[in-house]
């Protein structure tokens, strides 16, 4: 494959790196970014993952995000965890909680390097359950409880928050809380298995108006680059205002497929594969990676919310309206400005 | 060596704290907070520079340049005191 270089001027690696180590799993959930693969997705083997993880580390990457599937499913996933920490990489896994047992989560609150999120969606064994799967919301909890017995300090829950656990939000905060860990949400996005239940699942205008004042009343809930769309003034400095994909990030899948987010796979976006080419000439010279870097949402220029969402997520709108140069569909500015068309008052 | 008023400028050179982490970009230095993953850009050009030893922390180093000592000096503080380097 040529390449050629983007006009744009990049930062010369990424600074996360999202990394589906493998597409196994333990559970079926509905609104699941990563499903719709086969589970015989072909994967790096140790040996790959040890030297694209030494590529990380020339390239100074500061971070791992792996993710799946369920990454612990994969039996050197340890040592991949270790290889990268003596890179001195931080790391954060994203686990589906159920798989663990106190020998493992002692071995990784022995890891300094380490961060765990692990996933529920909902703060009712109703709420979650009809989304993850029966029985699932006890052993989360039992599985969070195993993780603070072996004192492993860095843990979160993560919400991807949709339509049917929007109304537990404030509980979900509150069980963080009892717990004493973080809060992270994420927002829910038409990917994977996700683009199938995207009408059910997606919040209503309300709900997005909803959660962003709710994220602005809390600082302390961690939101990731999510929610631009509804990012207020009071978290302007909690992180970044303009999608990181391609510019600060881009995400491996279980083969070593390139893409500049986890969002973002259809066969358009591919940018290569690590197991055949560096990532460093991947990041700078993948025309798919150069076109995102490109985008400019040009209806957004004049929104006074410009300088917190630069256009928010392009992968949403790019589901909805197959443009990379279109607003973000959720984006609340836009709501409040068609509601006031529809009043007259503009 | 220049003058006491000026030290920042000689060959003084500022430890990176070992939880965090540091790279060159065209626009400056790219900071990274392991305990926080919090980033911290600073637009120095190429004023600030990182050295790199495999055998130990990095290290970096202001240049001498005149013309913008002030602005060096402030950024220099402001790394200090979030803690990302130290003076040795």
């Amino acid at each position: 494959m040529r390449y050629r270089p983007a006009s744009w001027d990049p930062l010369r690696a990424p600074v996360s790196v999202t990394w589906e180590v493998t597409a196994k799993c333990n559970l079926q959930c509905r609104h699941c970014l990563s499903a719709g693969r086969e589970e015989k997705t072909p994967e790096l083997d140790l040996g790959q993952c040890r030297a694209f993880i030494d590529e990380l580390g020339r390239m100074e990457v500061f971070q791992i995000n792996f993710g799946g599937g369920e990454p612990f499913l994969r039996e050197d996933f340890i040592a991949i965890l270790a290889y990268a920490h003596s890179k001195g990489i931080t790391t954060c896994v994203s686990t589906n909680g159920v798989a663990h047992d106190m020998a493992l989560a002692a071995q990784l609150a022995r890891m300094e390097l380490l961060r765990i999120q692990v996933s529920l969606d909902g703060a009712t064994a109703a709420t979650n359950d009809a989304i993850r799967g029966g029985g699932t919301y006890n052993r989360i909890l039992e599985g969070i409880e195993i993780f603070k017995k072996s004192g492993f300090a860095d843990l979160s829950i993560n919400t991807v928050v949709t339509r049917t656990n929007y109304s537990e939000i404030e509980a979900l905060l509150e069980l963080a809380k009892f717990y004493r860990i973080k809060t992270r949400m994420s927002r829910f996005r038409p990917s994977g298995k996700a683009k199938r239940v995207w009408w059910q699942y997606c919040l209503d205008r309300e709900q997005l108006a909803g959660l962003s004042e709710f994220l602005n009343a809390h600082r302390e809930v961690l939101t990731g680059d999510s929610f631009f769309s509804i990012t207020g003034e009071d978290r302007r400095d909690l992180g970044l205002n303009i999608c990181g994909a391609a510019r600060m990030t881009c995400s491996v899948l279980p083969d070593g497929s390139v893409y500049p987010c986890a969002f973002l796979r259809d066969e358009p976006f591919w940018a290569g594969n690590v197991a055949r080419e560096p990532l460093g000439v991947i990041w700078l010279c993948a025309p798919a990676f150069n076109r995102l870097r490109a985008i400019n949402a040009k209806a957004c220029e004049g929104c006074r919310r410009f300088r917190l969402c630069h256009g928010g997520c392009p992968a949403v709108a790019y589901f909805l309206f197959q443009s990379l140069n279109h607003p973000d569909p959720e984006c609340i500015a836009s709501f409040r400005k068609e509601e006031n068309i529809y009043a007259g008052t503009v | 060596m220049p003058s006491t008023g000026s030290a920042v400028f000689t060959d003084r050179r500022y430890i990176v704290h070992p939880a965090a982490r540091v790279r060159q970009e065209a626009f400056g230095l790219l900071f990274y907070d392991t305990k926080n993953s919090r980033l911290t850009f600073v637009k120095s050009g190429d004023r600030l520079r990182v050295l790199a030893d495999p055998r130990g922390p990095k290290h970096v180093v202001a240049s001498r340049e005149a013309a913008s000592r002030e602005k060096i000096k402030k950024l220099l503080d402001y790394l200090q005191g979030k803690g990302l380097i130290g003076e040795i």
